[in-house]
């Protein structure tokens, strides 16, 4: 950007923010700059349309319009200045640029934030090099089943040799004696032949298999490195078409694409130079159709390209739909959906269809034009080498030995056509594992990231958050919780309740504010230190298909057998295990399948319970457990949580009404906090919630007694 | 604050091979187990884990559902303590160990199993997969009836029998 923007000798840029909006309010670009003195406005020409010392500024926000937003300064003698709009498109952007202006101090962070996006971008070559580096280990390998391809190449212009001497210089002139020695050596090439197949067989099985268990433990690490957010960006059918689909795409082509693409090439220059060796005419003519393919080729690889990704897409769109219907079976048949299901599902594999007839149609297209070629071109060649036999110019050896060279010619480029599909394939998969693997965790830990052994103060400073940049689920919310205290935290449905746990484990970071344990700033602690700390039972727990026993102990893997029975005691849950047939090793089946929802929910308090965390959140832990049982649990979660910082979510007051104090929320901010007998008595929210609650249990009672 | 580790150890009392004498009750098909002297009557030995830890006992009362004390392992208990727990428990826990398996058909309904076990031979029904489960190297089966069947280590069975297996698994 050229700009007639001057700084002074001590004056530094320190970042820089594209708008996608112009100065005159079109589509355009023009810059927000902040320097270490000032905050600069430049139209696309580099023209300052403001400029602000950052001394005068006292407040910066945001104010969001339909279909854009735009950065306000409030400066000191209290003027405000609108000084650039930007679509929503680039909302995170600029509420970057306002954490900027804002905070002095944040100037460090967000500079460096900024070196990170750059390196990043810049961190780019070709998919299929990218991935190559999976092979590398398993170079040795890789190199052995080359070579033995390489090696039956050669082996492979034997016989065509040794037939033009069988029919020339054996049949033809009638020497028996040689006819043995000339089998012998045939007979022998081909075992040699057969043994270097087998060798290179194995060789790349090998390499294969080796790095398709590379290529899908890397991206399952990579993936786990991501906060739960990124299923914001990737459906979990497309993160796992990642790691099943494209893995096996991208391994075809590192152990057998590559080799086969080698093989092709090398075998097409040697079968090339002996028909040049055996007959220069005939090898012209052979050659003739190689720029029609060439051409060919060119024009169906363009092609292709994004018929194949289009494909593609619309299969794991597929697989994208039966990954969030299959589990959501039972909610489908309560709500008599099946036809409405049934029409989703159709319509994308109608899709698959029109996209696999597609690409079928480009290969019609294409394919039998080329066999075509070919065979003309064989066809020509017989004519014209037959004339030749029959003029005396060249041997009936010579023209059998050349026609078999000539469908080995072909053999090769066929070969080089028909993995361009496959090739493409893998290019794409490739494309997409880079992507992802290049994608780095929002959410990360830092070099100075400490653990932080946690006594369980929690402090919510002035925090807004919000799931997307124009929607606040938080506003300003600002809470202490003391170590050892029990809160619970209620509200209308969408209040943001569970938001704060999210935010408390590091889910997602807070778009401004911070939040403190034990007086750190949770940006500061070790993401693996600050969870094992805390422990969360929600109201939908997820099992999995393991044993109850492997379930429990996935909050403690080097829990003892006392403790996994102590923590299921505690849970309530020790006595149904025992009634089992197979007691703690009992299957739990798919996502809990086979247990009843209040046993799923007890495992999970088990779960919870063994991991002995500081910090315990309850998040509707008991809402879908009846009431005798909640009792019942909620007894036994009084020896765990006595003397431990427990957050309690709850939509039945009646489960919250005892704790050490309440935070009642509403659409996004504290309303209320107090005891239960407080909030009572300023007759606010909690007891309108607590009133209208009341009421429904005193017309239930009624109706069943 | 009560940690996890207090309350197991509150919870479950662990009891060494001598602290614990064990007495059959033919009339209850119960025991009467005697820790350091003090006797508990009606008690029933469980298996909390029963394929994955199966040596070790949970001693519970029938009489008040209280859970007495454990042993970590049956096999460090004196000969014949050992052998009359073990009968007691052979009963309670039959789960036939799978030393060779014959044949396994898929019939377009049920995978029909024909094994050898340790109790002799057997024919049983299983619907697919989700009856199976491993446990490291054992496998789980559950019949259609929901009768258990082991397989110790699938690695140690013989060729034909790993070869069948791998229909199920």
């Amino acid at each position: 950007m050229d700009t007639d923007l001057e700084l002074s000798g001590d004056e530094s840029i320190v970042a820089r923010f594209e708008s996608d909006i112009a100065v005159d309010g079109r589509y355009g670009v023009s810059y927000l700059i902040v320097t270490s003195k000032r905050c600069i406005v430049c139209d696309d020409k580099g023209r300052v349309i403001h400029s602000v010392d950052l001394s005068n500024i006292s407040s910066v926000s945001i104010v969001d319009y339909v279909g854009n937003s735009e950065v306000k300064l409030t400066l000191k003698d209290g003027r405000v200045i609108p000084i650039i709009r930007f679509t929503r498109s680039l909302r995170r952007e600029f509420n970057e640029a306002v954490s900027l202006l804002e905070d002095a101090s944040s100037i460090k962070t967000v500079i460096n934030e900024h070196k990170e996006e750059v390196e990043r971008v810049k961190f780019k070559m070709e998919p299929l090099l990218f991935v190559l580096r999976f092979a590398l280990p398993y170079k040795l390998a890789l190199i052995l089943g080359l070579a033995s391809g390489i090696a039956g190449i050669f082996l492979g212009l034997l016989p065509p040799y040794y037939l033009r001497i069988l029919i020339d210089d054996v049949i033809l002139a009638q020497r028996r004696e040689q006819l043995i020695v000339i089998i012998t050596i045939i007979v022998v090439t081909q075992a040699l032949s057969s043994i270097l197949g087998a060798l290179r067989s194995y060789a790349l099985s090998y390499v294969s298999l080796k790095v398709m268990h590379s290529i899908r433990v890397n991206l399952f690490r990579h993936i786990m490195q991501f906060q739960p957010n990124i299923l914001d960006t990737y459906e979990s059918g497309r993160l796992i078409s990642r790691i099943t689909d494209d893995a096996s795409r991208v391994n075809w082509f590192l152990s057998w694409g590559l080799e086969q693409l080698l093989r092709s090439v090398i075998s097409l220059a040697s079968v090339a130079t002996m028909i040049f060796t055996l007959d220069t005419r005939l090898a012209i003519i052979a050659s003739a159709p190689l720029p029609l393919l060439i051409f060919g080729v060119s024009m169906f690889s363009k092609k292709a390209r994004w018929v194949y990704h289009y494909e593609w897409r619309r299969s794991t769109d597929v697989s994208a739909l039966l990954v969030d219907v299959i589990p959501g079976f039972p909610v489908v048949k309560a709500h008599c959906m099946e036809r409405y299901e049934e029409d989703r599902l159709k319509n994308r594999l109608n899709e698959v269809v029109k996209a696999g007839l597609r690409s079928t149609i480009l290969n019609l297209k294409f394919f039998p034009m080329l066999s075509f070629i070919i065979s003309s071109a064989t066809a020509i060649i017989w004519w014209v080498g037959g004339l030749e036999v029959l003029g005396g110019g060249i041997t009936l050896g010579v023209l059998s030995a050349f026609i078999s060279y000539v469908s080995q010619f072909y053999g090769p480029i066929q070969t080089l056509i028909s993995i361009v599909e496959p090739m493409k394939r893998a290019s794409t998969a490739a494309e997409r594992i880079q992507s992802l693997m290049s994608m780095d965790p929002s959410i990360k830990d830092t070099p100075n990231s400490i653990d932080l052994d946690i006594k369980g103060e929690i402090r919510f400073e002035n925090v807004w958050f919000g799931y997307t940049p124009y929607t606040y689920v938080l506003k300003n919310v600002s809470f202490e919780v003391k170590p050892g205290e029990k809160i619970g935290i209620v509200g209308p449905t969408g209040s943001g309740k569970t938001t704060i746990t999210k935010l408390l484990l590091r889910f997602y970071d807070v778009n401004k504010g911070r939040i403190l344990v034990d007086g750190v700033d949770i940006r500061s602690i070790k993401i693996e230190s600050l969870r094992r700390q805390i422990g969360i039972v929600s109201q939908d727990p997820r099992l999995f298909n393991d044993s109850i026993v492997n379930n429990i102990r996935y909050g403690k893997p080097d829990a003892t057998p006392e403790e996994i029975m102590a923590a299921a005691k505690i849970a309530l849950a020790h006595d149904f295990i025992l009634e089992k047939p197979l007691r703690y090793d009992s299957p739990c089946g798919e996502g809990g399948s086979m247990l009843s929802g209040g046993e799923r929910q007890r495992i999970a308090i088990a779960r919870t319970v063994i991991s002995d965390p500081k910090i315990l959140i309850l998040d509707e832990a008991t809402s879908s457990v009846d009431t005798i049982t909640e009792d019942g649990i909620k007894k036994a979660l009084d020896n765990i949580t006595r003397g431990r910082t427990t957050i309690i979510i709850a939509h039945r007051l009646s489960t919250v009404k005892d704790v050490d104090r309440l935070i009642v929320l509403d659409r996004g901010e504290i309303v209320e906090v107090g005891t239960h007998e407080e909030l009572l008595e300023r007759n606010g929210l909690y007891a309108k919630l607590w009133n209208t609650q009341f009421q429904e249990k005193l017309a239930e009672a009624k109706v069943s007694g | 604050m009560s940690s996890i580790k207090d309350y197991a150890r509150a919870s479950f009392r662990i009891v060494e091979p001598d602290e614990i004498e064990i007495e059959y009750d033919g009339n209850s098909d119960l025991l009467t187990i005697y820790i350091n002297g003090k006797p508990y009557r009606g008690v029933e030995p469980i298996k909390p884990f029963p394929l994955s830890n199966p040596h070790y006992i949970l001693f519970r009362s029938t009489l008040t559902h209280e859970d007495i004390c454990v042993v970590n392992d049956i096999r460090r208990l004196r000969k014949e303590k050992r052998i009359l727990l073990e009968h007691i428990l052979d009963k309670r826990y039959f789960i036939p160990s799978i030393i060779d398996v014959y044949d396994i058909t898929y019939t377009g309904e049920y995978y029909v199993c024909k094994v050898k076990t340790d109790r002799g031979d057997r024919t049983f029904k299983i619907m697919g997969r989700r009856n199976v489960y491993r446990i490291d190297n054992k496998i789980v089966i559950i019949d259609i009836d929901e009768n258990i069947y082991l397989v110790e280590n699938y690695e140690k069975m013989g060729r034909k029998a790993k070869e069948e297996l791998m229909k199920i698994i």
